[in-house]
């Protein structure tokens, strides 16, 4: 029972290997959509592991963000490819930083339930 | 049980992060490829044409030799004939297709060494204008003949810009170019001076920014025959006008 957290680590596994088996042949011109909604998608995964290792974590706040964060991205991207202004910049920093804070904390928090510093 | 519901999310999530991870690491690759794979068939296509070109100009080479010796033959046989080959020389030199020598110049552009930093780097490369502000300054101080690169100019030719490289009878050049000019030196050498443009390119901006830019006075200059083709489609004379 206490290996269970490795379950998510599979999912991710299982997630690869589905997107290298299908190929999902994406049109060139959405390419760019695709990676900010992949960062958006990161970004909320460590915010996830980060909550649930503060014992915060919270089942519906982390699937509404998943979700809501990946099409944010993706609509900003849209938009501002409308507009012709990179906004898709706003959302690469905003996310990049988010990421970095994330993984910081995230460190932070494995270093004390250990007791290593 | 409860334990196992409490991961569903996270599986879920991770799923489709790994499913979107690799579907853009396989997309990224894909159009790395598509990139890559367009180019080197451009490169191909570019250099079978240029191939071509080498061939079909021997081949012109040739024929015109042919005829050449045709038209001996026959000047040497018949009076007439004669004196129309002696005019028809006189028009090949006239038109470029013969190659010449003798006095002129040569000016030497070449693009600088290096750009400094935050610079525009168009300002430190030799450009299809001013190859043309030499040509035509050239062609004001009465020269006879011009050959950039060996490229001679003839009525029809063309120094235009294509990418990074100028285009000369259709021909690449690279730099540094050498514009070779066959006329009176002091003459061509004051018009170079004199106009406006040409004086400003070789003596200021060269300065500058740092190009290439040198004149020799010469008194041995060959410049090739133009050997391109001289064909006309779709121009028709009109008879009994100037």
């Amino acid at each position: 029972m206490g290996r269970l957290y490795l379950l998510p680590i599979l999912g991710l596994l299982i997630g690869v290997i589905l997107g290298l088996v299908l190929r999902v042949d994406i049109p060139s011109v959405y390419v760019p959509y695709l990676g900010i909604a992949l960062l958006a998608a990161l970004d909320s995964a460590f915010g996830g592991l980060r909550a649930s290792l503060e014992g915060k974590f919270n089942d519906k706040l982390f699937i509404s963000g998943f979700f809501g964060n990946t099409l944010m991205a993706a609509f900003i991207v849209y938009i501002g490819d409308r507009l012709g202004i990179p906004l898709y910049l706003a959302a690469v920093v905003a996310f990049g930083v988010r990421l970095f804070q994330n993984l910081a904390l995230i460190r932070r928090l494995i270093f004390q339930s250990r007791g290593w510093g | 049980m409860n334990e196992a519901r409490r991961f569903l999310s996270p599986i879920l999530v991770c799923l489709i992060l790994g499913f979107l991870l690799s579907t853009a690491f396989y997309a990224q690759q894909r159009t790395r490829e598509r990139v890559g794979q367009r180019k080197a068939e451009l490169i191909e296509i570019i250099k079978s044409l240029e191939k071509e070109r080498e061939n079909l100009k021997k081949e012109t080479r040739k024929l015109r030799e042919r005829l050449r010796a045709y038209e001996k033959e026959a000047a040497a046989h018949e009076g007439i004939l004669g004196s129309f080959t002696k005019e028809l020389e006189e028009l090949k030199f006239a038109a470029g297709l013969t190659a010449v020598k003798g006095t002129g110049v040569e000016v030497s552009l070449g693009d600088a060494l290096q750009v400094p930093p935050g610079e525009d780097p168009n300002n430190y490369i030799i450009h299809d204008y001013d190859l043309r502000v030499v040509v035509n300054a050239l062609w004001d101080g009465g020269a006879e003949a011009i050959a950039i690169n060996n490229q001679r100019l003839v009525s029809t030719s063309a120094i235009r810009c294509a990418g990074n490289t100028i285009l000369v009878n259709s021909m690449r050049l690279a730099t540094p170019y050498k514009i070779r000019a066959i006329g009176n030196s002091e003459r061509l050498y004051r018009a170079l001076q004199e106009n406006k443009d040409a004086s400003k390119l070789l003596w200021n901006y060269a300065k500058s920014f740092g190009l290439i830019a040198k004149i020799k006075t010469l008194s041995h200059i060959k410049i090739p025959a133009y050997s391109g083709s001289l064909r006309v489609e779709h121009a028709r004379a009109i008879k009994g006008e100037d």
